[in-house]
């Protein structure tokens, strides 16, 4: 056996998951949901948050944010909850626009909300 | 030519995956190329010349990918490469050697020997696929046949 034949033999021995198929694939189209968007929607989250601090800081009445826990698990939203000193939850949402930007916007629950827009990170050609 | 995209699936997935895994030597990060390869071959939809331009296409972007994926390190998923090799059923132990010996050379010299052996590239096509020289690529296959050679003393042969 030469070096190619034995080179091929052993990395035929690699398959992708069986969790992959083409219908799972193409359900990204209506969902809008990429691997490595929902990645990147994370590093937009973090750089919006940055942007957001001194709206958050007004939202929540001047309290110090001193918590903050990101959720990835769900498929349709992207959301952060910023947990602020007296101990009071307020949700940041986090979507991806058609234009490719990245939009925020933070909710206490009652009246008051704050919304923000950052540039995306995401910068996908296709190629032909 | 008109291509069913199920069938290509079938038929390239394992060959996309496994450029990936030579890029980022997981298996996480190898999955995302297959799928991210082929909802871009979805998208584009359309026709190809023949069967040999429908797998060049296929290489090159999920070789693109890997590169745009490789400038975002930090968010590399983390797999032990030693806990992998477990779960893959070798026939031959020489397989496995291959296998790890390839994955503990440096990623510029895994990318043009995968190519070369595994894919049959010419060292020009494969310059083309990587947007390098020619030269660089045979520098590139030799250092790392040397390189394999001295890892697999008796299993990699002289050439």
């Amino acid at each position: 056996m030469n070096n190619r034949e034995l080179y091929q033999k052993s990395f035929s021995r690699l398959h992708a998951s069986g969790d992959l198929d083409m219908e799972g694939i193409k359900m990204r189209e209506k969902t809008g949901i990429r691997c490595r968007r929902r990645i990147l929607v994370v590093a937009a989250v973090l750089t919006v948050l940055t942007a957001m601090t001194a709206m958050a800081y007004a939202v929540t009445g001047g309290q110090v944010i001193r918590d903050i826990k990101v959720f990835i698990g769900g498929r349709e939203t992207d959301s952060v909850v910023v947990q602020s000193e007296d101990g009071r939850s307020y949700r940041i949402n986090v979507k991806e626009n058609e234009d490719g930007s990245v939009s925020a916007e933070i909710r206490d629950g009652e009246k008051n909300s704050a919304e923000t827009q950052a540039p995306a990170v995401i910068d996908i050609e296709e190629q032909n | 030519m008109k291509f069913r995209i199920e069938e290509a699936f079938e038929k390239y997935k394992d060959n996309i995956f496994a450029i990936g895994f030579n890029y980022f030597r997981n298996s996480m990060d190898a999955d995302d190329i297959v799928q991210e390869t082929f909802y871009r071959l979805y998208r584009r939809g359309g026709e190809f010349e023949n069967e040999n331009h429908l797998r060049n296409w296929l290489i090159r972007v999920a070789v693109n990918e890997c590169k745009r994926v490789t400038l975002s390190s930090w968010f590399r998923k983390k797999e032990s490469l030693q806990d992998y090799a477990k779960t893959l059923v070798w026939h031959d132990p020489e397989e496995s050697e291959v296998f790890l010996a390839v994955m503990s050379l440096p990623a510029k010299y895994r990318q043009v020997i995968h190519l070369y052996y595994y894919e049959n590239y010419s060292t020009a096509e494969i310059a083309e696929i990587l947007g390098i020289s020619s030269t660089a690529v045979s520098t590139r296959l030799l250092r790392g046949r040397k390189k394999m050679k001295e890892k697999l003393t008796e299993v990699w042969k002289d050439e």
